[in-house]
């Protein structure tokens, strides 16, 4: 697979945005997204993904749950 | 006018052909992927109590030793089966800097952390790898959240200084107004302001920290408060304060300084050196949870434990 993006600034707040994905195992031609970036006056969070996780190891322990019934 | 440009133009270009040390825009260049590993403990062992400085040949010494000491030192704490090697460990590349410090705590002089009673209590009973090892319990196994925070792949502290094993290496990149610092361990990037603007305000709390740098000549100052009242550097709360100092030594060293301030742990401020060496490699992306299991099965092999001792 080969991602190849664009970004294009298309005025002050504004980042036009391209992604074109190339892949002949899975795709019959390469195929390409468009979408925009547009500013934001706040900084971003810090994603502590793994902190208080709980979802994934519940999701596994009901599914042994369910398998034991 | 036009003469002035001409030198400043000709002076950037010199700056830059001698050695690079100075970016396009001028501010001190410090760009490039660094090692912080070193075979220095950050406290200076009982045994040179007395002994502040290496000598240049004991120096050379520890470094060539490294590899050898490290997994002489995990052999003597736990089973292991020969994954320990030179191939996982980066142990052997560490360097001693230039200071032969025997520790990295070069202030107080005495080269260990001014711990309060309290701070050294919160510390001890901080699930961390180090603390483990200082009180010689084993960390508790009830949840995952038990466990230490790099078990966890949360966080690591590896820019404050290196963990002695792996993954200790830092890549520096530089924009007008920005440095950005992406340590490799947990893929934490730091990305700091240079326009002195204030701290995000004392509700907001994370495990990085907020961090603001400035230049004092030649030298990246970065100040990192607002951190969140669960990760502990060395026992600290989070009214801790991290002053690091950048320094560029020559084309292949930096001198790193950390003063730590946090009046609820240490008695007073303290402050530790260390080397950062280039590396002509890249940095790796270290997926810490790819493959974790080994987190999965502490936690499996103490309750089959459990159910041993429950005689079923």
């Amino acid at each position: 697979m080969k991602f190849i993006e664009r970004f294009t600034r298309l005025d002050n707040d504004t980042i036009g945005y391209q992604l074109t994905v190339t892949d002949p195992n899975t795709f019959a031609q390469p195929w390409t997204v468009e979408n925009n970036l547009w500013r934001s006056d706040e900084g971003i969070f810090e994603v502590a993904c793994h902190e208080g996780n709980y979802g994934l190891a519940n999701i596994l322990s009901a599914a042994r749950a369910q398998e034991k019934r | 006018m036009r003469v002035t440009s001409l030198i400043a133009i000709a002076f950037l270009c010199v700056a830059n052909v001698a050695g690079a040390q100075t970016t396009a825009w001028g501010d001190p260049d410090l760009q490039g992927v660094w090692s912080n590993q070193t075979p220095v403990p950050l406290e200076r062992p009982a045994a040179l109590a007395n002994k502040p400085f290496f000598t240049k040949q004991e120096a050379a010494d520890a470094e060539k030793n490294a590899l050898a000491t490290t997994l002489k030192n995990v052999s003597a704490q736990i089973a292991t089966s020969g994954e320990f090697n030179e191939i996982w460990l980066e142990s052997g590349k560490g360097r001693v800097h230039r200071s032969l410090r025997t520790s990295l705590v070069i202030d107080p002089e005495d080269g260990r952390i001014p711990y309060t009673a309290e701070g050294r209590r919160r510390w001890e009973t901080t699930p961390n790898l180090a603390t483990e090892r200082m009180t010689g319990t084993t960390l508790r196994t009830g949840t995952w959240e038990d466990r230490a925070l790099q078990e966890r792949c949360i966080t690591a502290d590896t820019m404050f200084f290196p963990n002695g094993f792996y993954n200790n290496y830092h890549r520096i990149v530089q924009a007008p107004g920005y440095v950005v610092i992406v340590s490799e361990s947990m893929n934490a990037p730091r990305v700091i302001p240079l326009d002195r603007r204030p701290h995000v305000g004392p509700n907001v709390r994370s495990w990085l920290g907020d961090s603001r740098g400035w230049w004092e000549g030649k030298t990246l100052v970065v100040e990192t408060t607002n951190f969140n009242d669960k990760r502990r550097f060395q026992g600290s709360t989070k009214d801790v304060r991290l002053v690091e100092r950048f320094t560029r030594d020559d084309g292949d060293t930096m001198t790193y300084r950390l003063t730590v301030t946090d009046p609820n742990t240490y008695s007073k401020p303290w402050t530790l050196e260390n080397v950062m060496w280039r590396s002509d490699e890249q940095i790796f992306e270290s997926a810490c949870h790819e493959g974790n299991v080994g987190l999965a099965n502490i936690l499996s092999g103490a309750r089959a434990q459990e159910r041993e001792e429950n005689g079923k």
